[in-house]
């Protein structure tokens, strides 16, 4: 999968290409950060579990992160 | 529940996206800030794109019900329909791509996307089709097949 941004960069120091464009929008840049913030840290789930799941999304969609 | 609307002819109310997501919101933080994203993405989306995009998403998905299917007609038939623009089709033209195989979005159509909107329109219209992929076949796999 591609790595590149097709958008200007926001943040150059960001650790993705999605986290440094995402910023184009810092209102639904910030709503994804306190939900995913929220997803890892509160829920049914223990974190194991949801580190499998995103791996194996992540190799399914053939996602570098 | 708010009263429906045709895509085709206006945004949607003011409390669609919260009211008829298909999956109430479960309680508790997580679920107000998934289901907050999702409502400031579809509103973020300029014109009747966010209304475009679902329609065409869950006609994609099959979980588009007769009467979104009857309102939307022209949405499945959007290559042979005069009445979208240039722009609408090629979001169109993306949202299938993007349902059909992510990894064939091109650059040259990202491209073409990106001389009809800004760069804040564009994360609002992919954030919103993202959203709208996940959380239709998140409805599919909770619900019998015809609900």
């Amino acid at each position: 999968m591609a790595t590149t941004p097709r958008m200007p960069l926001v943040d150059q120091t960001a650790r993705s290409a999605f986290g440094a464009i995402r910023g184009h929008d810092g209102d639904l840049s910030q709503r994804f950060s306190e939900m995913y913030a929220c997803f890892w840290h509160q829920g049914e789930l223990d974190l194991t579990t949801k580190e499998t799941v995103r791996i194996r999304n992540a190799r399914i969609t053939d996602c570098g992160y | 529940m708010t009263a429906r609307w045709s895509p085709l002819n206006s945004q949607a109310p003011a409390g669609y996206w919260s009211d008829e997501s298909g999956l109430a919101a479960p309680d508790g933080e997580l679920g107000t800030r998934v289901e907050g994203l999702r409502r400031a993405a579809a509103e973020a989306c300029p014109g009747r794109c966010a209304e475009l995009i679902s329609a065409r998403v869950a006609q994609l998905l099959g979980t588009a019900d007769v009467d979104e299917l009857e309102q939307a007609r022209a949405i499945r038939n959007w290559h042979g329909d005069a009445s979208f623009d240039e722009a609408e089709r090629t979001l169109l033209e993306i949202v299938e791509q993007f349902i059909i195989d992510v990894h064939g979005v091109s650059d040259e159509q990202f491209e073409r996307l990106r001389l009809h909107h800004s760069d804040k329109e564009l994360m609002a219209l992919l954030y919103h089709l993202a959203l709208e992929d996940g959380f239709t076949k998140l409805h599919a796999t909770m619900t019998e097949p015809g609900e």
